[in-house]
């Protein structure tokens, strides 16, 4: 039985909303390798914007993962919010993705305190996330099978490949253009 | 001069920043909306379902309109 339907319809929602948010994140980050920057702006505004943006998805994915063990129908126990093995499969490529983040968190939190290189390997290792929170929602989500989120799924995945392709096939963009 | 570039980005960046957590919490009761909404159409039964349901339960309250018991919603996969 179900305590509060409430709880798991904001699970759902904030699932998407976090994957949205990661995306942007994602994105952004992509920008920020490529040294792209808003016209009129320094470039210093893509990296806090890419920071930002990072910093409300967790704040959504942490509602999310806190419902999801809340609520007694999602039937996600605490442990398999940070350990992956023996967990499903879906459930883990969101464990896994959620770790990665985590592992973002902490370098960037420790980040003068470690080497340029462990940091930028970890963050690097960390873009993992976002392909692993794709699989999550194609795979784990409830509402995977209507069209709303195959929509977003769709956008989100032909924004990432845009900015990809961009990124390898214009590396080191003009400074400024949009 | 510098200055005034600073501030100028520090403002963009704070209004982008305080649209998108207004955007992220708009975002989430629409998503909320929908998947009730999906909710809904998967535990209402169709109007053949209903009758037949009728006809074996006669679940019916004071108005004559069939009443829905709750289903609560299931995950497609859970967790260990």
């Amino acid at each position: 039985m179900t305590t509060a339907p409430a709880v798991w319809y904001l699970m759902r929602a904030t699932g998407v909303v976090a994957l949205l948010l990661t995306t942007l994140s994602f994105g952004l980050g992509v920008a920020t390798s490529n040294r792209w920057y808003p016209r009129g702006s320094r470039r210093w505004v893509t990296t806090t914007l890419h920071r930002n943006a990072s910093l409300l998805s967790v704040v959504f994915l942490t509602i999310h993962v806190g419902t999801s063990v809340v609520d007694p129908d999602a039937q996600v126990r605490a442990l398999a919010t940070f350990w992956p093995f023996g967990t499903p499969w879906w459930l883990a490529t969101g464990t896994f993705s959620l770790d990665l983040l985590a592992a973002v968190i902490v370098t960037g939190l420790l980040r003068n305190r470690l080497s340029r290189g462990l940091w930028r390997t970890v963050h690097w290792t960390a873009y993992l996330a976002w392909p692993l929170a794709v699989v999550h929602t194609i795979g784990m989500g409830t509402d995977a099978h209507t069209l709303w989120l195959a929509g977003v799924t769709v956008a989100c995945i032909a924004a990432i490949g845009g900015l990809v392709t961009w990124r390898l096939t214009e590396p080191a963009a003009r400074a400024g253009s949009a | 001069m510098a200055s005034e570039q600073r501030q100028r980005d520090q403002a963009r960046i704070r209004t982008f920043t305080r649209r998108l957590a207004y955007g992220a919490v708009a975002a989430t009761a629409v998503f909320g909306g929908l998947a009730a909404v999906e909710s809904q159409h998967a535990t209402t039964p169709t109007s053949n379902e209903t009758q037949q349901s009728d006809d074996s339960s006669s679940s019916e309250s004071f108005d004559g309109t069939p009443t829905q018991s709750f289903q609560p919603p299931v995950a497609q996969s859970g967790g260990s």
